[in-house]
């Protein structure tokens, strides 16, 4: 059975410009132990569907219609007080810039203790800064930094203490959202390296948002692809690499340098669309290169190709 | 951030040494101050013979003989450096109006009755802008929010004569609840040891006192908070909603962290720029008191420097707006010291 299953989410900013749909018709099955990394490019929804997952989606967000089920309970459904038990425990999630997400005012052990007295975890503040200590040596902070506020830390460090405080708490889903693009390159290799080292530790289902597709090939299981709030291709990552299917996929492959240093990098000409106002049909179609007449028309339904599905019109 | 002073071989801890920067700069800022007050009192026509005769005629060789006395006819840069030279001994002087009243005298007299004042006009200000501004802040969007900011708007463009009459009207006049005028009823008696009434009737065990003290503190308290806390309204708003915002909130909740506990941690955050304002907003509340006194008949300063400048006793008025000065300067040095000790980021 899958861990989570999200159907047919739809997710809508109600701005005052008009309504944004960030997320249209998700629908994404994740089964324990993968590593699934979310790929696209910036303002394709990707924050929104990890948000909407958590419930955190900021305002003026909603949850418009779908399902996420979490081991058999609609997280879509709960009030605030039951998805605090969710919110740790079970899925933990970890943000782009580790720089404003902790408290400036606080200790990071406290903030790391916090959460496991929260919890339950433990019963008292000493046991607590005693857990907090053992997570910071396991992300690679020395344990005498417990006393130290984040200024006196640098953006690797805090991103590290960020994740302590979210593996401290053992949750079975660990949501990370473009966790190293704030980071330089070395840190950022070094950060992913910690999160596989976690993974396999604890046990972990990832979900990894990116908007680098080189990133997400080196460790993930499995890459889903969304543009313009919808899912448009998703499979294991040789099969999406090494044969992607969607035109879209196909552009980020070829507009990543790292993968195939050989070939001429090309980016994808044109501009993901105002999601205010998307294309009809299938909204990749202004900047597609193969776009027949049906795709202006109607949006694709998905098509499995061996593991994976994609929505384009050149399969059917 | 200033670099702090050696002072000779000593060494001091960053913090004492950034307490002593700070407390030498009210220095100048009182020599600013006092200048200005000096000037202004010798442009403003009037001096204060004239003040005091009023019109009544006397020959001009009287007034010389006066002059001479109350040393008005001195150069003005003599004027200026003889006080100076006082004040530097703690020598207030003595009032140029009534003759062989010492300034001192008057200055212990009265402040304490505004500082009682400004105390409690102060805590309701922050309370009730903390209040208001928090509810606005959490219920963004909604009728809440949109009442709490009608509320800050309205407060703000508050006149306080205006305020003072209207609730004078109301709690004294038609409900005869609450005193409008003074601050201790004829019948009670209370020694007095701060001066601070509330305070000095605890201190003395002085319950009847005590409750009569803070019924006439109720309505010019009141006035004077309600005025101030607008602004306080706004700026609890605008600078909590920012951090309930703001990435490490949304991380705290991801942790599954109770929203009351979440608040708490914001509210901390929000404060800092709320302690700034307080220090600032700690000379207007004096203002504010200036105009709270003449409204409630309450002896303090601000009651004292309207009086005085009516006839225009240099002394005085210059020996009140020094200590003004010296004692805003006091709490803004707190005020740092508070912001210092909240926000781990400066550094002294
Ligand atoms: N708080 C918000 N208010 C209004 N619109 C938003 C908000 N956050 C995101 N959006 C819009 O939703 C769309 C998807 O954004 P996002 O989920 O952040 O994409 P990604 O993470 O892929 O970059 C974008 O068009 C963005 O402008
Ligand atoms: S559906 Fe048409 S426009 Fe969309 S990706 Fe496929 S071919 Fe291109
Ligand atoms: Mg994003």
């Amino acid at each position: 059975m899958s861990l989570l299953r999200i159907k047919d989410l739809n997710i809508v900013y109600y701005t005052l410009s008009g309504p944004v749909r960030a997320v249209v018709d998700a629908s994404l099955e994740i089964e324990p132990g993968e590593w699934v990394s979310i790929v696209g490019e910036s303002g394709s929804g990707k924050s929104t569907l990890v948000y909407g997952i958590m419930r955190l989606i900021p305002p003026p967000g909603r949850i418009v219609s779908g399902s996420i089920i979490y081991k058999d309970t609609d997280l879509a459904k709960l009030s605030e007080k039951e998805l605090r038990r969710i919110r740790g425990p079970e899925i933990g999630m970890i943000f782009q810039d580790p720089m404003t997400s902790l408290d400036p005012l606080r200790r990071i052990g406290d903030q790391i203790a916090e959460a496991l007295l929260e919890h339950g975890i433990v019963s008292d503040k000493e046991e607590a800064l005693e857990r907090a200590k053992k997570a910071l040596k396991e992300v690679g902070i020395p344990e005498n930094r417990i006393n130290s506020y984040p200024h006196q830390l640098s953006g690797g460090q805090r991103q590290r203490v960020l994740i302590a405080a979210a593996v401290a708490l053992q949750p079975k889903i660990l949501i990370a959202d473009e966790p190293t693009t704030a980071l330089d390159v070395v840190v950022q290799a070094k950060i992913m390296d910690l999160l596989e080292e976690l993974k396999r530790k604890y046990n972990m289902t990832i979900i990894l948002i990116t908007h680098d597709i080189a990133l997400a090939a080196e460790r993930s299981t499995r890459i889903v692809v969304m543009y313009a709030g919808r899912i448009v291709e998703d499979g294991p990552v040789d099969e999406i690499v090494n044969d992607p299917k969607h035109p879209y996929t196909e552009g980020l492959l070829e507009s990543t340098p790292d993968l195939w240093g050989e070939k001429e990098i090309r980016s994808i000409p044109g501009n993901p669309p105002d999601l205010r106002n998307p294309p009809p049909g299938c909204p990749f179609h202004p900047r597609c290169p193969k776009a027949m007449k049906v795709c202006r028309e109607s949006f694709p339904a998905y098509t499995r190709l061996n593991k994976r599905r994609v929505a384009c019109h050149l399969y059917k | 951030m200033p670099e702090g002073i050696k002072v000779g071989k000593l060494r001091l801890s960053p913090l004492a040494r950034y307490i002593l920067t700070r407390a030498l700069l009210i220095i100048p800022t009182i020599l600013i101050l006092y200048t200005l007050v000096f000037i202004v009192l010798r442009v403003i026509p009037g001096n204060p013979i004239e003040a005091a005769l009023g019109t009544r005629y006397i020959p001009e060789e009287l007034k010389q003989q006066l002059a001479e006395r109350l040393g008005l006819n001195k150069p003005l840069y003599v004027q200026y450096f003889e006080y100076l030279w006082n004040i530097l001994h703690g020598d207030f002087g003595e009032s140029l109006v009534i003759r062989g009243r010492p300034v001192w005298e008057d200055l212990k007299a009265r402040f304490p009755a505004t500082l009682e004042l400004t105390i409690w006009g102060f805590t309701i200000s922050v309370l009730l802008g903390l209040v208001t501004g928090t509810l606005a802040a959490v219920k963004r969007g909604t009728k809440i929010d949109t009442s709490m900011r009608v509320f800050s708007i309205v407060a703000y463009t508050l006149f306080i004569p205006w305020l003072g009459m209207m609730l004078q009207l109301i709690f004294g006049l038609w409900l005869g609840w609450l005193p409008t005028s003074g601050r201790l009823s004829a019948r009670i008696q209370l020694d007095t040891i701060t001066g601070i009434y509330t305070l000095d009737a605890l201190l003395t065990g002085n319950l009847p006192a005590f409750i009569d003290a803070v019924k006439h503190l109720i309505l010019p308290s009141l006035t004077l908070g309600i005025v101030l806390s607008g602004a306080y309204t706004r700026l609890v708003r605008t600078n909590l909603s920012e951090v309930l915002a703001s990435d490490f909130i949304r991380a705290y909740k991801a942790r599954g962290i109770r929203d009351t506990k979440v608040l708490r941690h914001a509210l901390k955050n929000a404060f800092i720029p709320i302690v700034t304002m307080m220090g600032l907003q700690f000379a207007i509340l004096l203002g504010g008191a200036v105009l709270t006194e003449t409204t409630f008949s309450w002896p303090g300063m601000g009651s004292y420097l309207l009086e005085k400048v009516t006839y225009r006793d240099y002394t005085a008025i210059q020996g009140a707006v020094i200590f003004f000065a010296f004692f805003v300067g006091l709490i803004s040095l707190i005020v740092d010291v508070i912001y210092a000790l909240i926000d781990p980021r400066i550094r002294y």
